[in-house]
């Protein structure tokens, strides 16, 4: 049998999601022990900064270490990377806290740089997932491919194929 | 040869699972999307289908589960 699945997804918190763990542990005790004990935060670091890099390769957005308030001064907290375009230079922050928890940082006093805010969320929010799914296949051992376009209205699509013998 | 496509786009994941066994492919499924929990990607499933082998052939019906 074969299947396809479509998921709706958002970022959040690490959680274990007991009903499936339950599901893999009736066949592979093991298996869900290794995934219940399995320390993700270095892998979200890891997949943030993948993100950040492959978006920084869109044409209109910029890749930066910092961002910065409506009066110009920079952002003092520690930052994973930020996103910079013409309409928001001042950039939008993206920090992994010890939980391995995404949070955005940005100064976002002008509702035009709401609106960007806004977009660049949700495109990273799509490439974080890319890059989670790339990291999670990888994990299972599926050799992995992945490419992504920018739609007509400026969506990206990720295509992404694990293939394993 | 077990083959995984995956789309993403807007905040949907599509994931499209080929050359499984039964119910390994889901399986796996439950695998990927408690690992998905894992990396802080909650996960809804708003779509699934399975698709029989004979399928290929198109002569198979879908049994298709809306949630």
């Amino acid at each position: 049998m074969s299947k396809i699945v479509i998921l709706s997804a958002q970022l959040g918190a690490p959680q274990v999601m007991n009903d499936l763990l339950q599901r893999i542990g009736c066949k592979d005790p093991g298996l869900a022990e290794w995934i219940k004990q399995l320390d993700t935060v270095p892998i979200i670091k890891e997949c943030v900064d993948n993100a950040l890099t492959r978006l920084g390769q869109v044409n209109g957005i910029r890749k930066d270490l910092n961002i910065t308030d409506y009066y110009g001064k920079t952002f003092g907290g520690q930052l994973a990377g930020s996103l910079k375009t013409d309409k928001f230079p001042n950039g939008l922050g993206f920090k992994v806290n010890s939980q391995g928890v995404v949070e955005f940082v940005a100064d976002d006093y002008k509702s035009e740089w709401r609106e960007e805010v806004e977009r660049l969320r949700g495109l990273f929010t799509d490439a974080f997932m890319a890059e989670a799914t790339s990291s999670i296949l990888t994990i299972l051992g599926y050799d992995v491919s992945v490419s992504s376009k920018v739609t007509g209205n400026g969506e990206l699509l990720f295509n992404l194929e694990g293939v394993k013998q | 040869m077990k083959r995984v496509k995956v789309a993403i786009k807007g905040g949907n994941v599509t994931l499209d699972f080929d050359g499984f066994v039964n119910k390994s492919c889901s399986d796996e499924e439950d695998v990927i999307r408690t690992l998905y929990g894992k990396m802080g990607v909650k996960n809804d499933v708003e779509y699934s289908d399975n698709k029989r082998e004979a399928e290929v052939n198109g002569t198979a019906e879908r049994e298709t589960l809306r949630h």
